[in-house]
């Protein structure tokens, strides 16, 4: 037998996105209380795509034409970091080495997305960058989970 | 010197040769044996000219991270940012029903002075640019 208060549930979510999208509005379902017992399932937060470039753009992007791996002593180095999924309260973490690993700097950011996000992280040096061979490897909640290697080159 | 270990083989080679010894220096040899072992380990420890890389100075570097979601794609936008007059619309109601505040009504006045020559004139139909809160584009 049916319940009244599922039957309820049922309606309730079946016709929120379809008033929404009657109204032709973005409905953030973040201030939807969701009905008790409603299953919805969040997609986990996932890392889609690393990026190096020596500019971003408002949306912390490198644009395809400026994505490099060579950079210039005196250059600001950029990863973008681009991520789907949701989460409360994951961790993105650069962590950037120098040749046979010495640590040059790592930078952790807390994430909360709802969707599609991009993270940039960013290191230069006053004096410029000493040059060699580096690496950025990206973690995700602790899990290294991409790396890309780059040259600096002597200015 | 730099490289791999060097390793001086002579007193090894006096050792398992005793042709090569000549008669009476055996005490002799057996110091300069000594002798050249211990040069070997010192060369082995990197004691001679091997001289390590400097680390390289990262104490100045600085670093930062910042994050934002993705924004919708601008024809995304133009789409969301229009709104068709229909029956019984007025600019207040429009604007309450897009800002949440009927008072904004003359944002979207303002937006569309190119065909609204009468704020309290608009006709069904009417394709209405919806501007930001701040007065751009959303």
């Amino acid at each position: 037998m049916i319940s009244t208060s599922r039957v309820f549930r049922v309606l309730a979510v079946g016709l929120i996105p379809a008033f929404a999208a009657c109204a032709g509005d973005d409905v953030d379902t973040s201030e939807i209380d969701p009905a008790p017992g409603a299953e919805i399932t969040a997609e986990a937060v996932r890392v889609t795509a690393v990026d190096l470039g020596r500019a971003i753009d408002a949306d912390r992007r490198i644009d395809a034409a400026g994505t490099t791996a060579d950079f210039a002593a005196t250059d600001t180095v950029y990863a973008s970091v681009a991520t789907e999924g949701s989460a409360s309260g994951s961790t993105l973490t650069a962590r950037w080495t120098f040749e046979d690993g010495q640590v040059v700097d790592e930078t952790s950011q807390t994430i909360s997305p709802t969707g599609p996000t991009v993270t940039e992280f960013h290191i230069s040096n006053e004096g410029g960058l000493p040059a060699g061979t580096y690496q950025v490897e990206i973690l995700l909640d602790g899990q290294s989970v991409e790396q890309e290697e780059f040259e600096v080159r002597a200015s | 010197m730099t490289g791999g270990p060097v390793k001086i083989a002579t007193g090894a080679m006096h050792d398992s040769c005793p042709a090569l010894r000549p008669a009476g220096t055996r005490h002799a040899d057996r110091g300069v044996a000594q002798h050249i072992r211990t040069l070997e380990q010192e060369v082995d420890l990197g004691l001679f000219d091997r001289k390590e890389k400097p680390k390289a100075d990262f104490s100045n570097v600085q670093s930062g991270s910042s994050t934002s979601p993705v924004s919708r794609p601008a024809a995304e936008n133009a789409r969301a940012a229009t709104y068709t007059v229909k029956q019984g619309d007025t600019l207040s109601a429009i604007a309450r029903r897009e800002y949440g505040d009927a008072g904004k009504w003359q944002q979207i006045y303002e937006a569309n002075r190119e065909q609204i020559d009468d704020p309290d004139l608009i006709h069904p139909g009417q394709e209405l640019r919806i501007p930001g809160e701040s007065g751009g584009a959303r």
